[in-house]
């Protein structure tokens, strides 16, 4: 240990900084956004979406871990896959604006991880949710089964009126199938919900389910329309504001 | 000092370990696993490791998936590589089993992150954290409790995996995992607690009231991946200075009860934390540390002054009477 520590001592801050810098790749990062199509399109994008969606529905995606559900989101939101499998902790998400019917929705949708260990932190998304679209693979009949389990927990956390859809994940891999699509289509009756089965990797039916969800959500529930962006700003800057003078007030109070 | 405390502030000075050859020496170290490693990293007491191998094999009535999947692996070399050099396999079959030792020396010592439910083990440092940010800045407090219900949940893949879940660049991890490991159990903490707050400007921009969910969730999440956000060096010297302003031992007994009694996020506060503390102390830079010293400097010498004239004044006019 005492040779390590000298050699860590021995070499001095600015050896460290040398090697350092040579060691790592420097990133041109106002370069990289100026030449980002992609990102000026997401910017133009967000503007469009804040002034001019008719609504504002809030998506959630549930179902057992590994079953595609990061992407489904990944194809809906970016047009991208990947087959990396990177599972998601706690939450991710992701704003697309589409259009359904002639009305402009944006959608706000919540990735979960679907680990038996996170249902606790979870289970908190579910309240705000307007609906809720349970997932399984096809080629796992276990997920499969655990739509169940799924279906109790939105029972039991979300709001009474909440809409929901069933996609069966992964049709492309027609060779490792475990669950058919009948059976599929006869839970969803059980629990007399929409049912499409998906391939995020294919990009079949994403769009559609997606669509489908918002759908169930305009014809089931009153919705929650988003103040106009202008409204919005407004009222931030009062509660913004009211904010401020609370915090002067509790200050002066704290002195007197 | 002694030597591992040296190691340990080399670790959490600026740029840490810088290599792997270091890391390779330093990490078991760290860890107090029970391995010795020669120059190159490699076990020179392979009957040690054999021995445990076969002792964790034999007491599971099933081997466990770690010990199926490491033979796995030295099968997969035998197999496809027959042609090298049978010393070379020897070396990666021993640094195969390093590596087990290595994560089972980590276990030990971060065992709440592998409890089977987060109610025991993760929910409670999730409090800690908001409780650490409230007593630090209210303001931003306010806005993050807003937006979380409760719970950051966008802290936790940064604490459950030091950051690694989030940063693509792999050389930060490794940064961040010299200090990890040279420090508290709970520096992650210290950590997430420092990124939020170096991100207040972010939050009070964006942060919408009538959404605080998704504006909170806006800022944060992937902001590993923005390099320009996310300077790793400056990360873990904020963390350094607050795990001095707010050391564990101050905090962590309100939260203690949710703890389990044998973790050692508690453990590790009562029988080491002075000696954390110190090292801290000697890791800050100079400056800082020579303002510290002459405050306390001015404390003591003030006290001394106050308490010989407060006791002159006391025989003074004690002797006024007579």
């Amino acid at each position: 240990m005492e040779g390590l520590i000298d050699h860590l001592k021995r070499n001095h801050l600015k050896d460290k900084e040398e090697m350092f810098v040579q060691g790592s790749s420097v990133r041109p990062g106002i370069i990289v956004l100026v030449n980002d199509t992609d990102w000026e399109l997401k910017q133009i994008n967000f503007v469009l979406t804040i002034f001019y969606s008719d609504y504002l529905f809030k998506v959630l995606l549930i179902g057992n871990s590994g079953v595609g559900k990061s992407s489904l989101l990944l194809r809906f939101a970016d047009d991208v896959f990947t087959d990396n499998f990177m599972p998601t902790i706690g939450v991710d998400f992701k704003i697309r604006t589409i259009e359904v019917d002639g009305k402009t929705i944006k959608l706000q949708i919540w990735d979960t991880a679907g680990q038996e260990r996170f249902k606790t932190i979870t289970s908190s998304y579910y309240k705000g949710a307007h609906g809720i679209i349970v997932t399984y693979d096809i080629t796992d009949r276990e997920s499969f089964s655990a739509i169940e389990n799924w279906m109790n927990e939105v029972e039991k956390h979300a709001s009474d009126n909440i809409s929901r859809i069933l996609v069966g994940n992964k049709s492309d891999m027609e060779d490792s199938r475990q669950v058919s699509t009948d059976e599929g289509r006869e839970l969803a009756e059980h629990y007399n919900v929409r049912f499409l089965e998906t391939s995020a990797k294919d990009c079949k039916n994403v769009e559609e389910a997606f669509t489908m969800m918002t759908r169930e959500i305009k014809s089931r529930v009153a919705i929650t329309q988003p103040k106009r962006a202008t409204e919005q700003t407004q009222a931030q800057r009062i509660q913004k504001g009211q904010h401020q003078t609370k915090k002067i007030q509790d200050k002066k109070n704290g002195c007197c | 000092m002694g030597q591992i405390d040296s190691l340990k502030q080399e670790c959490l000075s600026k740029y840490g370990l810088l290599d792997n050859e270091n890391r390779l020496k330093a990490w078991p170290l760290l860890l107090n696993a029970n391995i010795l490693v020669d120059d190159n990293g490699v076990s020179q007491n392979e009957s040690l490791i054999s021995s445990r191998t076969t002792i964790d094999s034999n007491r599971s009535f099933k081997p466990t998936e770690k010990i199926k999947s490491l033979k796995q692996e030295i099968d997969w070399a035998k197999f496809i590589k027959p042609h090298r050099d049978s010393d070379q396999i020897d070396k990666d079959i021993k640094r195969s089993l390093n590596t087990y030792d290595i994560c089972k020396s980590y276990e030990k010592s971060n065992k709440d992150y592998m409890l089977k439910t987060f109610e025991e083990g993760i929910i409670p440092l999730l409090t800690l954290l908001m409780k650490l940010l409230e007593e630090l800045d209210q303001d931003i407090y306010d806005m993050v409790e807003q937006g979380v219900m409760g719970q950051p949940t966008f802290t936790l893949s940064w604490i459950l995996t030091w950051f690694s879940h989030d940063i693509d660049k792999f050389t930060d991890v490794q940064r961040i995992y010299d200090a990890c490991l040279a420090s508290h159990p709970l520096y992650v903490v210290y950590m997430a607690v420092a990124v939020i707050l170096m991100n207040k400007q972010s939050i009070d921009e964006e942060f919408d009231y009538d959404d605080p969910m998704v504006s909170i969730q806006i800022v944060f999440q992937n902001i590993a991946k923005k390099s320009s956000d996310f300077n790793v060096e400056t990360i873990i010297q904020q963390a350094n200075k607050l795990i001095i302003k707010m050391p564990p031992e101050k905090f962590i007994n309100s939260q203690s009860s949710k703890l389990k009694q044998d973790s050692p996020f508690i453990k590790y506060q009562l029988d080491q934390y002075y000696q954390q503390n110190n090292l801290l102390k000697n890791s800050m830079p100079k400056k800082e540390a020579g303002i510290i010293k002459n405050v306390n400097q001015l404390f003591y010498s003030t006290a001394i002054w106050v308490t010989f004239f407060a006791v002159t004044v006391y025989s003074m006019s004690s002797q006024k009477p007579q």
